[in-house]
């Protein structure tokens, strides 16, 4: 005996010398044998019968220890084997002669298997000399492990497997009806019953190989493949509801309870196995079907239309939260990058998106319809913008709300939401196809109408515009947000631009604008493009920056002229608020023929300046050739932009007008003529001719008519009456004062006539339009061509030598930012290239380009 | 159930054992199932002086259980002339 802690090494006694001597009567080993074993035999049947109590255990523990020491170890081993196979089999009998139900037979196998676990405990323990000895040496199973498997091999796989089937089946079956939703008692006795089949583990008694368990080689596979039918036949059901919304909520609401279920009854390895055949089965194979489903049988579409609903309706219509949830739920089971969500949502995004312009064009004309107000194309771009961030901001609370704020799927709102904005409809005329929107030059509109009502709301009230600053805010924030879905950016630089420019020119004296805006804290024009400029880099706005230097430039060069006539005492010049544009850097379509005023080509007149405007003119033309800035660069005037302010005193009241270049020149030819200050020029009387004011003032035959029907034709604003009375002005058309002309508020604005206003202008009106349009398109077709050959060379110049492929997609890379550069755009512009000697082709490979330094 | 187990050797000597104590052996702890675990009481094939020896190890297994690993151990001593005898009983009651 050793010290406890170390019993592990324990000597074992020398047997055969001492069995003899220790153990009495022992002449015949095989009488021996015989006298004992009836004894344990029926200690055994004693044990099984449950009469443990009456046994002594030293006894039957000294039997089997004395014959495992006369070495009847196997002998023993397998008679114990074949009395309990006699038990079982009788026993079998027993359980297959019950009839009283399922639920009965399930109880008797469990109460069958406990109580030979029961009765095994002891037989084992009776024989663990047994155990330690023989059974330890020849590799046997130990005598529990035996019972085990003998009650697998003749009590559930005897008879080509009648019990375990009959199990197998029970469960199945019991299984199969509480899925269908029926309350099921059995639930113990399953969960049980699979324990039970899970410890009847497969072996050999030869090597004592431990195999798979009955659970794993015969249920299991039983199991799925009954299950499998079962999913199959399910989401048949479920698909032919042909209405997603009961697919959603049944197929989520089956799965989540078949998954309490497998956790309850089915061992964990099995989990993964069934709720994968479940996935595929169930959502897999059918959630594409459910998400395309038709709008009417409630598919993604159906589900994503509160979205768009709710910005073109006046009730609020609740998001389909829940479904989308659980949409989303039931394809992250499946594909952990929702791939097929994705795709489907960008679908349905871009085909809502698609539907925007229609809806605000609708929208816009019901409301002008009740409002008798015309729209203009700055409302609906101003409509179709805020819409379409608005149907942005929806999307967003889906993904917050439904969608887990998927970074994936965010990223796949805003690539849709990005298509359909871009969507410039390749292929198709842009203007045949009434939804095309240009997004570039929607948000510059957008831009420009805001940043006018700024001004406009900033000079008409004052005191109160402590708002303004917010507001100014949001419109940046929402128009920068904007500007980061357009690819095209180029294209909206070029509109900027022209916006740009135009607001200035338009603006009624820059003087006072830049005062009313200081009240904001900011120019907002100024807060605008510095944003711009920190989204899109200041190389690509540098002709809106120069112009805006131009402004600035413009603003001191009109204090200087101030300081000037205040110092030469010049006072009776005209005032005057100067814009000086540097040629160059403003837009082409205003630009174009500003050298027409001063030097007529062919039988063109030059325009004349009245005569009260002439001594102005000439003495600042002198004043800026004095100025050291300026020597050598030239001045033109361009009547075509710019107004004029005047007082005209009529007998009843003194009005205060401010109107566009043109007109104040026809004005002014009506104004008195003599020099003394008491004739009224309604006392002169004055009647001109159509023909006699174009000769007077030498403006352009398009602009006169123009800003005559403005100032003659238009109903409220009739300085000048025309003979005969008609909407249309004639070569032989009258015109003289309107004595009786009459406005509610002293200061008045005269407006260039709009197009819409009459029908053969409209279209003189569209032309020089379209041809405004045409002007920027083609500034930005140039502007193209010099970034694709800038950045051809800028690529070329550090690879020297690459295949056609290659330098295409380093192109379309590098212009990603700006905006799409088009297959044969590269193309002409590679040839372009070869032309201009910077690149030839390979002499071998015509695919390769070599870069000549 | 009683906190102690009678051990009766074979010349009838009685040990009143502490349960806790006589059920370091295997083989008596599998007796209580059974009839012996009813009465209390286990017959044992051995002398007396052997059975003695055996109870003397088992109060000392027990004592010292929990300071295997400490070592200082007393060593536990057998009489000689019992040694072989003990070992095949040892053996037998799976100590």
């Amino acid at each position: 005996m050793l010290p406890p802690g170390s019993r592990r090494s324990k000597i074992r006694p020398p047997r055969k010398s001492l069995v003899s001597s220790s153990l009495e009567n022992s002449s015949e080993p095989l009488a021996d044998f015989e006298k004992s074993w009836p004894i344990l035999a029926n200690a055994i049947t004693q044990i099984q019968q449950k009469n443990v109590s009456n046994l002594s255990y030293e006894q039957l523990y000294r039997k089997a220890y004395v014959l495992v020491l006369r070495k009847f170890g196997a002998k023993l081993y397998d008679n114990v084997a074949a009395l309990i196979t006699q038990h079982l089999l009788q026993r079998r009998e027993y359980l297959l002669s019950i009839k009283d139900g399922i639920e009965e037979f399930m109880k008797s196998i469990l109460l069958e298997w406990n109580e030979h676990l029961q009765a095994m405990k002891f037989i084992s323990d009776v024989l663990m000399y047994l155990n330690r000895v023989y059974v330890k040496e020849n590799k046997k199973l130990l005598i529990y492990d035996l019972g085990i498997q003998l009650f697998k091999d003749h009590i559930i796989k005897h008879g080509n497997d009648e019990v375990g089937k009959k199990i197998i089946d029970i469960i199945i079956t019991e299984i199969t009806r509480n899925r269908n939703g029926e309350v099921i008692t059995s639930n113990m006795y399953i969960s049980k019953l699979i324990n039970m089949l899970q410890l009847l583990i497969e072996t050999s008694n030869s090597d004592l190989h431990y195999g798979e368990s009955y659970y794993q080689s015969v249920f299991e596979p039983e199991f799925l493949a009954s299950s499998e039918t079962f999913f199959y036949k399910l989401s048949q059901d479920f698909v032919n509801y042909t209405n997603g919304t009961k697919f959603l909520h049944e197929a989520s609401q089956f799965i989540k309870d078949e998954e309490n279920r497998v956790n309850f009854y089915l061992p964990s390895s099995t989990y993964p196995k069934l709720i994968d055949l479940m996935n595929n089965i169930i959502i897999k194979d059918k959630i594409d079907q459910i998400i395309s489903l038709p709008f009417e049988y409630q598919g993604l579409s159906f589900w994503l239309l509160p979205v768009i609903d709710n910005i073109f309706q006046e009730e609020n219509e609740q998001h389909k939260i829940n479904e989308l949830k659980l949409l989303y739920e039931l394809i992250g089971r499946i594909d952990d990058e929702y791939a097929l969500l994705r795709m489907r949502l960008k679908e349905i995004i871009v085909q809502q998106g698609k539907r925007i312009p229609g809806f605000v064009r609708n929208s816009l004309e019901a409301a002008s319809a009740s409002t008798k107000k015309s729209s203009s194309p700055a409302s609906f771009a101003t409509k179709w913008i805020d819409t379409v961030l608005e149907y942005h901001s929806q999307i967003m609370s889906i993904l917050n709300t439904s969608f887990d704020l998927n970074p994936m799927v965010e990223a796949t709102i805003n690539y849709a939401i990005r298509d359909f904005i871009n969507d410039s409809g390749t292929g198709v005329s842009k203007k045949s196809s009434s939804n095309h929107v240009d997004a570039s030059e929607m948000l510059s509109i957008y831009m420009d109408y805001h940043i006018k009502q700024f001004s406009k709301a900033v000079s008409s009230k004052d005191s109160s515009n402590s708002n303004s600053p917010d507001d100014s805010d949001e419109l940046i924030a929402k128009s920068i947000a904007f500007l980061r879905s357009i690819k095209d950016k180029d294209s909206f630089e070029a509109n900027y631009a022209n916006h740009f420019a135009k607001r200035f020119l338009n603006a009624k004296g820059n003087s006072q604008a830049v005062t009313s805006n200081n009240k904001l804290g900011v120019d907002l024009e100024e807060l605008v493009l510095s944003k711009l400029v920190e989204e899109m880099g200041s190389s690509s706005l540098s002709k809106v920056l120069r112009m805006n230097k131009d402004i600035k430039l413009s603003r001191d060069m009109t204090n200087d002229w101030k300081r000037y006539i205040i110092k030469n005492q010049k006072t009776d010049l005209v005032e005057l608020d100067l814009k000086i544009c540097n040629v160059t850097d403003w837009p082409k379509s205003m630009t174009k023929d500003y050298k027409s005023f001063s030097n007529p080509t062919g039988n063109e007149q030059s325009l004349i300046w009245s005569r009260q405007l002439r001594p102005t003119i000439k003495e600042f033309e002198e004043f800026w050739f004095a100025g050291k800035k300026n020597h050598n660069k030239s001045l033109f005037w361009s009547p075509k932009f710019g107004s004029m302010d005047f007082r005209i005193t009529y007998p009843s009241r003194t009005y205060e007008f401010n109107m566009p270049t043109y007109a104040g020149l026809i004005m002014l030819l009506f104004a008195p003529q003599s020099s003394d200050p008491e004739v009224l020029a309604f006392d002169e009387k004055r009647e001109l001719t159509y023909v006699e004011i174009q000769e007077l003032t030498g403006i352009p035959e398009s602009d006169l008519k123009r800003h005559l029907q403005s100032i003659a034709v238009a109903p409220r604003l009739r300085l000048l009456i025309k003979i005969p009375m008609s909407k249309e002005v004639n070569s032989s058309d009258v015109f003289k004062l309107n004595e009786k002309f009459k406005s509610p508020s002293v200061k008045v604005k005269v407006l260039t006539v709009s197009a819409s206003s009459s029908a053969p202008k409209e279209k003189v009106q569209k032309t020089e339009q379209e041809e405004e349009a045409e002007e920027v398109k083609n500034n930005i077709q140039e502007g193209r061509k010099h970034e694709v050959n800038a950045a051809i060379v800028r690529i070329m110049k550090s690879r020297h030598l690459l295949k056609h492929n290659e330098l295409f997609e380093e192109l379309v890379k590098q212009l990603a930012s700006r905006f799409q550069p088009l297959i044969p755009l590269i193309k002409q512009r590679i040839e372009d290239l070869i032309e201009k000697e910077y690149l030839k082709r390979d002499e071998e490979n015509r695919n390769i380009y070599h870069y000549v330094a | 159930m009683s906190e102690y187990v009678t051990l009766v050797s074979s010349d009838n000597y009685k040990f009143v054992v502490l349960k806790e104590v006589a059920l370091i052996s295997s083989v008596l702890r599998n007796t209580q199932g059974f009839e012996e675990g009813k009465t209390g009481k286990i017959n044992l094939e051995m002398d007396g002086d052997i059975l003695e020896c055996i109870v003397e190890y088992l109060y000392y297994h027990y004592k010292y259980k929990d300071q295997a690993e400490l070592g200082n151990i007393p060593e536990f001593n057998i009489p000689t002339h019992l040694a072989l005898e003990l070992l095949v009983k040892a053996d037998f009651l799976d100590i």
